[in-house]
């Protein structure tokens, strides 16, 4: 039972967390970051006495943990169907009780930030006497760790017959295909949770802080939720640097400039930004803001992506990167420099690709 | 002329090519040699793919300095091809005719000559592995290339399309384009002298 748990944890459990870093750490921060350390107890209490007596709220939080679990779950089972993780078909040779356990036990490992908010939720939950909703939490947190397990462990016993599954249906497009979009195609039909995961949060960092309200014209708190965004796009931007590496090596060979495939991956950033910059746009941000606002994030992705081409392509790296520049650009956005930076970071982009973009070897 | 000069290609502290001096006049060359002496490296390196130090130019077309130009001229389809899944293989060959200028029905003549017509517009995903080097193979005849590079293309193709490659390098031949290939099977091109080199020791030796 202990080696096929310790193979577990480092196939999936392991996997799933450097995938997840910059995420998880970026939620943590949302969680207990902003709020000022004196108020972060009052605050949560608070807060989860809100979740434990509205309905409503309390459905929404389980809506927000379904989609937790969803997230490991697409990554399991896309980690399932690699060829290199093939020899887990012997798994299926195991009894039922010996299969359930051990895989439990590893959803269990991938849910801990979860249940360890859980954990303060039920303590305040039986405080507060608020018995049904902790009930509640307790039936809904079995079913969900159950019927996780449930479905990795039908995918496992299906191995042998080699049928992809995916969580989320893939979008293929009718239309004919063109470059700068070949990235885009890869997250509507390979990563679409990734995806949609990525532009719901971005969409409702914006909105959240959109309710800050001000008596006068302030585009600093709309600039504050789209950077939290911005943040969120860091798998994205990962991932299509993966993609390059991978499916698109032929494109290093073609007669492509390096302004035009500069001004190529400028488009799919700006592109992919199309549903942030319309919400900004409705939310009465004028034009002349809007604009620059548009160089900003497209650029910030931009530099990012460009950053990639430099040393191995590694998650940790990345997301310390991506850390870092979310702070920087948090103290320029205060000062209402964001039009400065969306400069620097347009320029030290693309000199960085210019350098660094044929120099790269993924193997090396 | 293609010509190599100083080049050296390291992995950490193994030494793949070490060659100072290498060129490639007109004609076919068949690049022979051992599993991992070098040679995909060196199709990887003249199709300017992979870093590399040294010089690579084309009749003075220097890799470096003119790097877009340089690749105008060279044409390069790897031993087993990876394209995205998602895509057709009527939108690579789209994105390729443009890319490379190249006249669209003389492209329309390859996929026709191939046999991929009945397929092109489907996912690549749903490709067998010989279908996606016949893909690759149309792609690597699309422009107007002084050089094409072929890392074992007879590898996974059918029977049936092996003397229609053989015809298409005669065809692009005679027009002045130059081949240079790595097969472990004997390309059979009557009427053509296959120069015959060998990968080993680091270097390029001629045969």
């Amino acid at each position: 039972m202990g080696a096929v748990v310790r193979v577990l944890h480092k196939v999936l459990v392991k996997k799933f967390y450097e995938r997840n870093v910059g995420l998880l750490f970026f939620v943590f921060y949302l969680m207990f970051g902003v709020v000022e350390s004196n108020q972060l107890i009052n605050y949560h209490r608070s807060l989860i006495y809100g979740v434990l007596t509205s309905p409503v709220f309390l459905m929404g939080v389980m809506g927000v943990w379904i989609l937790y679990s969803a997230k490991y779950l697409q990554l399991v089972l896309s980690e399932l169907a690699e060829p290199h993780n093939q020899f887990l078909k012997d798994y299926s040779r195991l009894g039922k009780s010996h299969q359930f356990w051990p895989m439990l036990l590893s959803v269990v490992m991938m849910d801990q930030p979860v249940l360890l908010y859980s954990v303060f939720i039920v303590g305040v939950g039986i405080f507060s006497q608020q018995y049904v909703a902790v009930f509640l939490v307790f039936v809904f947190h079995f079913a969900r760790l159950v019927g996780c397990t449930w479905i990795v462990l039908r995918r496992i016993n299906s191995l042998h017959e080699r049928k992809a599954t995916k969580l989320l249906t893939s979008i293929q497009w009718p239309w004919k295909k063109y470059f700068p979009f070949f990235y885009l195609g890869h997250f509507t039909n390979q990563l679409p949770l990734a995806l949609l995961f990525t532009k719901s949060f971005s969409l409702f960092a914006i909105i959240g802080f959109m309710q800050i309200t001000t008596d006068h014209y302030e585009n600093r708190t709309a600039l504050m939720g789209l950077l939290f965004g911005l943040m969120a796009h860091s798998v994205i931007i990962f991932e299509s640097r993966r993609l390059e590496e991978t499916y698109l090596i032929f494109v290093r060979g073609l007669p492509i400039s390096m302004i035009k495939r500069f001004l190529f991956l400028s488009l799919f950033y700006g592109v992919l930004l199309i549903p942030e910059l319309v919400l900004l746009a409705i939310n009465h941000i004028v034009w002349f803001d809007l604009l620059f606002i548009t160089l900003f994030a497209v650029f910030y992705l931009v530099y990012q992506h460009t950053r990639l081409f430099r040393g191995s392509l590694a998650i940790d790296a990345h997301t310390t990167f991506t850390f870092g520049l979310f702070l920087i650009s948090f103290m320029l956005v205060l000062f209402k420099l964001y039009w400065l930076e969306a400069f620097v970071l347009g320029i030290l982009g693309f000199y960085q690709y210019e350098r660094d973009y044929y120099n790269f070897e993924a193997s090396a | 002329m293609l010509s190599i000069k100083n080049l050296k290609k390291e992995y950490g502290t193994h030494v793949i090519l070490d060659i100072p001096q290498l060129q490639f006049e007109s004609g076919l060359f068949w690049l022979k040699g051992n599993n991992g002496s070098g040679k995909s490296t060196l199709l990887k390196i003249i199709s300017g793919i992979i870093p590399f130090d040294g010089e690579v130019n084309i009749d003075a077309v220097d890799l470096r300095k003119h790097p877009t130009d340089y690749r105008r001229l060279v044409n390069y389809v790897e031993a087993e091809p990876l394209y995205p899944p998602f895509l057709t293989g009527q939108d690579l060959v789209s994105f390729f005719i443009s890319t490379r200028m190249a006249n669209k029905e003389e492209v329309d003549e390859l996929v026709q000559k191939f046999n991929i017509h009945s397929f092109i517009k489907n996912p690549i995903g749903t490709y067998s592995s010989g279908m996606v080097k016949k893909l690759s193979l149309v792609l690597a005849f699309i422009g107007r290339p002084k050089y094409i590079l072929l890392d074992e293309p007879l590898v996974t193709i059918d029977k049936e399309s092996v003397p229609i490659l053989y015809e298409l390098v005669k065809l692009y031949f005679g027009r002045g384009v130059n081949f240079v290939f790595t097969s472990h099977q004997a390309f059979e091109l009557e009427g053509i002298v296959v120069k015959e080199m060998e990968v080993k020791d680091h270097k390029v030796w001629e045969l």
